[in-house]
């Protein structure tokens, strides 16, 4: 029997550690971004400091280290026609976003939760428990989509500022700590694992997510009945972390019924596109 | 490629399959005689009205309603949880939970993909290398997918809701 059970677990898997086996590259490049995003910038109208221009490479060297230690522990499933497959559509969604250039890598890895990850620099994994539950190849592309946001607005920059707060307190906020402090804490990891973001900041990759989909030409109201599939469902299981780390999907729905209203009654566009891959 | 034509057709037809799923009209519409707003009215949903999901096509649900089946914007539609009331409590709670001031709330008891296993686990070259390897070029990824009968489209963007209102949730 299939089950209805769908979803879009978005975990911002932010991990910037340094234990003893961390390379020095990456320890450096954290402490270096620390250094930027504390440095005497000026702050946000809440008073966090904001980050400095991180470029494309450091994202991608920090994404690659997350991306390497997420998929030790759960590799890729052994189906080069679904990984090429999520590839193929994700890669053509990110081109409908305002980084097309970064370089992209998707995956389907070896878990049977309902889950998908975002790294910095372009790294995207559903879990196989997620795809397993997709229907269609506009409902793969919201998902992806909605993953993406994450990365192209930077979220996990946003994160890591608001875990800074956190671990260095409010001492360094009055400059009290030095440069040196940092590069220490820096080495001693600044962790964050499956920690959800502001809640604006999932209702804005919903919102984002489906124009990038829209815009490759797909039905973008598929997400939604992801969405509304999830919102139904009561697998608390699987979906406790969901629950935790976003907004109910109702809320969401409700959050996107604003925005569209009667806004894309004709849009239309592809729920398959005849090449979707199963994975049993 | 005829398996893959076979699981393709069975796959179109899955979701109409499933479909014909108890909801819950999350406010009042109309309900139209096809999936258009300048359709035939042929009747009027209330909020909280029962009705049962057909289909979808774009925007619009397919409904059988008070005896009448007619189209109405799926926004307006929620599906019912099967057991809505016994779930309702603590998916609330922990969906408005937020921690203080930060707005920035820790997830603790991950499951399945364990923040132990993660914080154990060592960055491995070769498993990263093995999904980089699945990277396609951004110009290979838009011919097949116009070779699948897809074409990137212009669409206005949707209107970006005021900072913290939450996009426009309660």
């Amino acid at each position: 029997m299939t089950r209805f059970l769908l979803a879009v677990v978005v975990v911002v898997l932010v991990t910037a550690c340094a234990g003893p086996g961390q390379s020095p590259q990456f320890g450096d490049l954290l402490g270096a971004e620390l250094g930027k995003a504390l440095g005497p910038a000026g702050t946000g109208g809440d008073g966090i400091p904001l980050a400095g221009t991180v470029s494309d490479a450091d994202e991608q060297a920090l994404g690659r280290e997350i991306a390497g230690r997420l998929l030790a522990a759960y590799p890729l499933v052994r189906n080069d026609a679904v990984q090429r497959y999520v590839n193929q559509v994700g890669r053509y969604v990110a081109a409908q976003g305002p980084r097309p250039g970064l370089n992209w890598t998707f995956g389907v890895i070896q878990n049977d939760d309902i889950n998908a990850f975002a790294a910095p620099g372009g790294y995207i994994f559903v879990t196989r428990g997620l795809y397993r539950m997709l229907g269609s190849e506009a409902e793969l592309a919201g998902v992806l989509g909605h993953e993406m946001v994450h990365i192209n607005e930077r979220h996990y920059v946003r994160l890591l500022q608001q875990q800074r707060i956190l671990a260095l307190g409010q001492e360094f906020l009055l400059g009290r700590v030095k440069n040196a402090t940092v590069q220490q804490l820096a080495g001693n990891g600044v962790e964050l694992y499956a920690r959800s973001l502001d809640k604006d900041a999932e209702f804005a990759c919903d919102r984002l997510g489906i124009q990038y989909a829209a815009r490759a030409g797909y039905d973008p109201f598929a997400y939604l009945a992801v969405l509304d599939r999830l919102g139904a469902d009561t697998h608390a299981d699987q979906l406790a972390l969901l629950y935790k780390t976003h907004p109910h999907p109702a809320a969401r729905l409700d959050a996107l019924e604003t925005l569209i209203g009667s806004r894309w009654d004709g849009l239309g566009g592809k729920v398959d596109a005849g090449r979707w891959v199963r994975l049993d | 490629m005829k398996r893959i034509r076979t699981m393709v057709v069975a796959l179109l037809a899955w979701p109409a399959a499933c479909l014909a799923e108890p909801a819950t009209m999350s406010k009042a519409d109309n309900l139209y005689d096809k999936p258009f707003a300048d359709a035939r009215v042929v009747g009027r949903l209330t909020a909280g009205q029962a009705v049962d999901i057909q289909k979808r096509e774009g925007a619009w649900y397919q409904l059988k309603a008070g005896g009448k089946l007619g189209w109405a914007r799926m926004l307006s539609v929620r599906r019912t949880a099967p057991a809505a009331a016994a779930s309702a409590g603590s998916v609330a709670q922990v969906a408005t939970g937020r921690a203080g001031t930060g707005r920035i709330v820790a997830t603790t008891g991950v499951r399945g993909l364990g923040e132990e296993v993660l914080q154990e686990a060592a960055f491995s070259e070769a498993a990263v290398a093995a999904a980089e390897r699945f990277r396609v070029d951004a110009a290979d990824a838009e011919r097949l997918a116009r070779a699948q009968g897809l074409a990137p489209r212009q669409i206005p963007p949707l209107p970006v809701p005021a900072a913290g209102a939450g996009g426009g949730a309660p």
